[in-house]
This record gives structure tokens, C-alpha cells and sequence, in this order.
């Protein structure tokens, strides 16, 4: 068995960025949060950081935490979390974005020193010719800049490497994230269909903040923490999220609907092919079942196996970039 | 989108079957990357490479050697000899129909006198089957027989998603098993499927036709039959050909009452009792086994039949057809002791007509392609929109 366990997979989604990596037959991640807050200076606070291994850096007379530990300083400090990312990309509107993000990866990854690393990319929305080159390049210059060889997987297609091994990575791989759902349609690992669909975590918590009055963060807190598709919900904020929750799932299984009808060039699946689930907007339990029941509401355009979720949603993506640059 | 490197055709089961074997996810990968890729590369090591125990196979390239055609060979053969149907005195043709009755009839369900209970629920109704031909008499001249009721039997395996076989796994498998049953029954692909803890369902009446076989051929002592959709029924099993037997004993246990069961209701011989690997052919190329499934490890003996893959495969000793090196490499180093027998029956007959090889295979061919064309069977096996065809 050849192996070559210096690479490295990164998913690089709107809301995380985590890290697989293998050493032996184990893999490891970690991960931290793709977001940053700015603080007021301080000696002491710096060195409090600085003792605790917090990422952070000290920029025009302020304090940036990045990561995980920057949710938690906004909450203290009342303060925003900002973003590096919105919809799957780096966020134009964000002047910061560029140089936290590659901040935020560099404390994740180190220096590279030559490895292999494969980064996701999203792909391009249904129906739209999104331009993501500048993404692309962008994080590729950052990876490249701290030594990596770095090169970019489709994030549909790294849920494939990363859970359907059992089928010669034959399936449908679904990753359900903060900006964005990607879909990709593999065949004996060929990605031959890929797309992205703009509702996803984060368009549920602002369409329920909208409704209820809440503050986004606080719809994906509970989003995260309490919510479940029992169908008897307890408070208004879960009744709302269900019904964002349906109508995410719904344009996500119109979507793939659309996008096997439109498609010519597919080659016919001579057995039925599973769907796997993954990522942080598909953990909610009950989410399978949903899904299961709204994908089999009509005929699907192709016979499907088993729908399925990731054997860990969050870190199956990472897992198949990291798959993907090992067999590089 | 890519679609260049797709592997289709004669390699794809070939790649999928070794790459199931790889069970390092990362080499898993890079193997079926290379696979796929479509960019010029040398040759493959996989198409010379010979198998480790390669020296069993010699008396089979020996023989290989003898029946490489020649350069060219006229357009049209006669030979004028008996088609090469099996000997009537052999066990697998002589052996006594078993005695199984319907014992009851009800809803979703029906039992046999033999412990066997057919769920129902599945069932969809297909094409009704139509007359079909049974070829007996001269290679040229073919007598046919036209008969109704199914002649034999072909065991499928499902090649579906396989989760271990665990109590833990238990609703995964029911899930599984249920997703199967629609999609099978969707395309009418069996007359009978045997899901993972060994309950039989009907999907295709047996009065119906299902497609099970493709471009298939098989004889007994009586007829030689081309296109076994018609005349076989078809069983699958809910499982995939492997390196080691992956059918559980509970489904061994129902293979064995439903084939009872099946030939004692249409007196089927255990001669025709057989895997879809033995019957599929590849006619654009004229190759036996372009579906491998059971290939090997079918339990015919826990079935109840005798060792069927010692039978002369119909595909070579009447119809001319060729085994390849993507044969070989399923086979795992075990080709069919029947297949040894059929290549010797085919010298035989061509010294006894007084002509070459070569040309009574040619003559073989043209009678196929012959009877083939009568019953509309295409000439060309590729990607088809249903599982088995």
C-alpha cells in the first residue's frame, strides 16, 4: 500500500474551516469557526491570548480573534462576529477577508514545506454562471504562499471520496453547510454533475430572524442546539425554522430534479445510487427522514439505494479532500 | 462536466470488481482515477498481465492458441451437422423433478408443501410471455419447437449496496432491501428476488416476462434457447459475486425451496438450472460472460443441483462464442470446468465434419447471429437503461 500521510484535506466552508489529516489508519481533524471578531487593545488581554494558544493578531492598535474563541469575545464585548466568507465565497463586502482567512489557515495548517493539500471549492449555483475563479485562486495563492501544493476538489465531490467507498465512490453526495448546499453527482469517482443552491444554514437563521425578531446568531444557536423534526414543536422560533428548513430542502431536491432533467450527457446508473448527507445544517435530527420524504414526494429521475447521513456530517468533507490529495 | 474518462462497456465491470477489492479508500481512488482517466497512457499491465497461478490456465491458452481465427475466412460457412446439444444421460438431465404443491394461497402471500412462503406485495404484472423457439435438429436447418411454459432457471445477484451482515445493521438492511424491491420491481428485472435474510418475494409473475438475462443463450438436451428472457425464469439473490460466498445461509436455505418449488411446478431438469454468468454472451464480440454475476461460488450443491458449472457452456459448444482475459481475471483462477469440456466438444465436431476450427466456429457464428436476428436481439451489448440488460 503506498500512502503518503503528509497531506492534507481542508474544507473551507462558509461557517468552518476543518482539517483532516492521517496518520496511519486513523484520521485526525480539527476545525475552527471561519469567522473573526475585532477587540479593543489591552497587555493583558493580548497575553491571556497569547498563553492560551487563541489565534489572533494585533492590527491597528486592536485585537482580531479569529476562529473559534471569536464567537465567545463578541459575546462579551456585545460585539458582531464578522465573516470571511458569505454564500461559499470570500465576501467581497468584507475588507478583512482576505487576510483573516488566510490567518485563520495558516493556524489550522501551518507551514506546508511542500505537502499535498486539497482545499474544497463550491461549486457554481443551478442555473448560474457564478465565477469563482477568484475564490479559487485566492485560496490557493494563500495555501501555496504557506508552501502547500495546494489544489481544489469540488465540495459535493470530497462528500463523495469521503463516505461512498463502498460504492467506488458511486452516489450522490450532499453537503449541507452554512452558505451553501453542494450537490455532486458521481460515477466510479468522475464528479459528472455539480452544482450549489443558495439556501442553506445560514439563509434559514436570517429568514427566521426576519420573521421572529431575533437576532440571526441566536435562531442558529438554537438551530444547532435544540432543533429537531419531531413535528411537534415547542416555541415559535422552532415552528419558524421548520418551515425554512422545509423550504431549503425542497429547492434543494427541485434542484437536483432540474438538474438531472437538464442534463444530457449523464451516464445511465445501471443500480440504484446512494445519497449521503453531510454538514452542519443537515445535523438536526429527523433531517434524513425529512429529506427522504420530500425526495420520494414524486419520481426521482434516477433509482436511489439509501439516503443516507455522513458517518461524521462535519467532517466528511474535510475526509474526502484529504482522501482526494492522498491519491494525488 | 467530464465525461470522456467514463468507463463503459466490456471494462466497466472489470474495473468496478477490482476496485471493490481495494480496501484502502485512498488506493481505492487512485486506482479507479486511473481507470477513468481518458488521457493516452501505455498499455495497461492489467490487459497482459497474467494471473498469479496462470499455469492452471494452461491447457485453456494451449487451446486458445488453436482456435485464434485466421485472417480471413469466407463470408459464408455450411456445415451441415447436428447442433451440439448436451447428452441426454448425464445426471443433471436425468435426475427427478421434486414433488412441492401449493399449499395455500392468500393476500400478500403464498406457501408450499416445502416450508416455502412467497410474499406478494411486490409483484407487478409485465409483458405476458409470448411463444418461443426451442432449436434442435442441423446446424444449418434448425428444427424449431415452439413452447410456453419457462424451460429453466437463471440466479441473478442483485450487485447492490451490501451493508454487514450484523444485528446491528438490521433496519439499515430492511431500508436497503426495501429501496431494492421498488427499483426492481419498477423495471420488472426478476421473477423472484431473495433479500438479505432470506425472504422471497415475488417482483415479475411468472406467467410474465422479466428482464432478467440480456443477450443470453443456454441448451439442453432438448433445444438449444436464445434469449432467455423468454424462456427462463429469473431468481436473484440480494447480495454481490465476491472473492468468498457473501449469500447468507438464509438465503442459501430459500434458493434451495424456491428452485424445489420451480422445478417441480414447470419440471424443470437441474441442467437448466443455472448462473447468469454461464448464459450472458457479449454477441458485438462475440465473448461469453458479458455479466459475471455468480460466476463462480453459486452453491449449487447447498441448492440442491448438481455442480452446473461443470456443464458445457451452450454459449461455446453451440454457438461459437469465446472466453476473454476479462473472463479469466473474474474468475479468480477457477474457470468453469464445463468451459474446458465445451472448447473439446467444438475440435470434436468441427474433425467430424471434416473442417477447421476455425470455420465450423465461423459456421457456430453465423447460426447465432441468424437466430439472434429472427428474435430481434441486438448485436451490440452497452450501457442499457435497465440493470440486466
Amino acid at each position: 500500500m503506498r500512502t503518503n500521510d503528509t497531506a492534507l484535506g481542508l474544507d473551507v466552508g462558509t461557517s468552518r474551516i476543518v482539517k483532516a489529516e492521517r496518520s496511519g489508519e486513523e484520521y485526525k481533524y480539527s476545525s475552527e469557526l471561519n469567522a473573526f471578531v475585532t477587540i479593543p487593545y489591552s497587555k493583558i488581554t493580548a497575553g491571556v491570548l497569547e498563553r492560551e494558544g487563541i489565534p489572533h493578531s494585533v492590527e491597528n492598535g486592536e485585537i482580531v480573534v479569529q476562529g473559534n474563541e471569536s464567537e465567545k469575545f463578541a459575546d462579551l464585548m456585545n460585539a458582531e462576529i464578522r465573516r470571511t466568507m458569505t454564500s461559499g465565497v470570500l465576501d467581497a463586502k468584507e475588507p478583512e477577508s482576505l487576510t483573516q482567512i488566510g490567518r485563520l489557515i495558516e493556524s489550522l495548517v501551518g507551514k506546508g514545506k511542500g505537502a499535498k493539500l486539497c482545499f474544497t471549492v463550491p461549486a457554481a449555483p443551478l442555473g448560474h454562471e457564478k465565477n469563482l475563479t477568484y475564490h479559487e485562486a485566492t485560496l490557493k495563492q494563500v495555501l501555496g504562499d504557506l508552501g502547500f501544493q495546494a489544489k481544489a476538489i469540488n465540495e459535493g465531490q470530497a462528500v463523495v471520496y469521503g463516505e461512498l467507498e463502498s460504492t467506488n465512490f458511486t452516489g450522490i453526495g450532499i453537503s449541507c453547510g452554512g452558505g451553501l448546499c453542494n450537490v455532486c453527482v458521481s460515477y466510479l469517482s468522475v464528479p459528472v454533475m455539480s452544482f450549489s443552491v443558495p439556501k442553506a444554514g445560514d439563509y434559514i437563521d436570517h429568514s427566521a430572524a426576519s420573521i421572529t425578531g431575533e437576532r440571526a446568531n441566536r435562531i442558529r444557536i438554537e438551530k444547532e442546539q435544540s432543533f429537531h423534526f419531531n413535528g411537534h414543536y415547542a416555541d415559535k422560533v422552532h415552528q419558524v425554522i421548520n418551515v425554512y428548513y422545509d423550504d431549503m430542502i425542497r429547492t434543494l431536491v427541485t434542484g437536483l430534479r432540474e438538474a438531472f432533467a437538464n442534463s444530457r450527457n449523464l451516464p445511465k446508473m445501471n443500480r440504484p445510487v446512494p445519497v449521503v448527507l453531510s454538514g452542519g445544517t443537515a445535523l438536526p435530527k429527523g433531517f434524513r427522514d425529512r429529506f427522504e420524504t420530500i425526495l420520494r414526494e414524486q419520481t426521482f429521475p434516477v433509482q436511489i439505494s439509501e439516503i443516507r447521513m455522513a458517518a461524521n456530517p462535519l467532517h466528511s468533507t474535510a475526509k474526502g479532500a484529504l482522501i482526494a490529495a492522498l491519491s494525488d | 462536466m467530464r465525461l470522456s474518462g467514463l468507463i463503459t462497456g466490456d471494462r466497466k465491470p472489470l474495473v468496478e470488481w477490482r476496485a471493490s477489492h481495494i480496501s484502502d479508500p485512498v488506493e481505492r481512488l487512485r486506482y479507479l482515477r486511473a481507470a477513468t482517466d481518458h488521457a493516452p497512457r501505455p498499455k495497461r499491465r492489467l490487459l497482459v498481465r497474467l494471473p498469479r497461478n496462470w499455469r492452471a490456465y494452461t491447457p485453456l491458452i494451449l487451446l486458445g492458441l488453436v482456435f485464434v481465427p485466421g485472417p480471413s475466412t469466407s463470408g459464408s460457412v455450411t456445415v451441415d451437422r447436428p447442433l451440439p446439444l448436451p447428452q441426454r444421460d448425464a445426471h443433471p438431465w436425468t435426475a427427478a423433478v421434486p414433488n412441492v404443491w401449493l399449499v395455500e394461497k392468500a393476500a400478500l402471500y403464498e406457501t408450499y408443501s416445502n416450508g416455502l412462503r412467497i410474499e406478494t406485495q411486490y409483484t407487478a404484472g409485465h409483458r405476458p410471455r409470448k411463444p418461443f423457439p426451442g432449436y434442435s435438429g442441423n446446424l444449418d436447418r434448425p428444427a424449431v419447437r415452439w413452447l410456453s411454459e419457462p424451460r429453466g432457471i437463471v440466479f441473478h445477484t442483485t450487485e447492490s449496496l451490501i451493508v454487514p451482515f450484523e444485528p446491528g445493521r438490521t433496519r439499515e438492511m430492511l431500508r436497503l432491501g426495501r429501496g431494492l424491491l421498488d427499483y426492481v420491481k419498477s423495471i420488472h428485472a426478476y421473477h423472484f428476488l431473495i433479500d438479505r435474510f432470506g425472504r422471497v418475494f415475488r417482483v415479475v409473475p411468472e406467467s410474465d416476462v422479466a428482464n432478467h438475462a440480456g443477450p443470453s443463450v443456454w441448451a439442453d438436451p432438448e433445444n438449444a434457447y436464445v434469449g432467455l428472457n423468454e424462456s427462463f425464469l429469473g431468481v436473484a439473490v440480494e447480495t454481490q459475486t465476491g472473492e468468498e460466498q457473501t449469500a447468507s445461509s438464509g438465503q442459501i436455505h430459500s434458493l434451495r425451496i424456491l428452485t424445489e418449488m420451480l422445478r417441480a411446478k414447470y419440471k424443470i431438469p437441474m441442467g437448466n438450472c443455472v448462473t447468469h454468468a454461464q448464459v450472458s454472451v457479449n454477441p458485438g464480440f462475440m465473448k461469453i460472460a458479458y455479466h459475471t454475476d455468480w460466476a463462480n461460488r453459486f452453491p449449487y450443491l447447498e441448492v440442491g443441483l448438481t455442480d452446473n458449472y461443470a456443464l458445457a457452456p451452450a454459449s461455446v459448444a453451440v454457438f461459437g462464442f469465446e472466453y476473454d482475459q476479462v473472463f479469466l481475471q473474474v474468475m479468480s483462477g477457477e474457470p468453469w470446468k464445463g468451459l474446458l469440456r465445451a472448447r473439446e466438444q467444438v475440435r470434436q465436431q468441427a474433425a467430424a465434419a471434416g473442417v477447421s476450427v476455425v470455420r465450423y466456429k465461423s459456421a457456430l457464428e453465423q447460426r447465432y447471429r441468424k437466430l439472434a436476428a429472427a428474435l430481434a436481439i441486438p448485436a451490440a451489448t452497452g450501457e442499457k437503461a435497465h440493470a440486466n440488460e
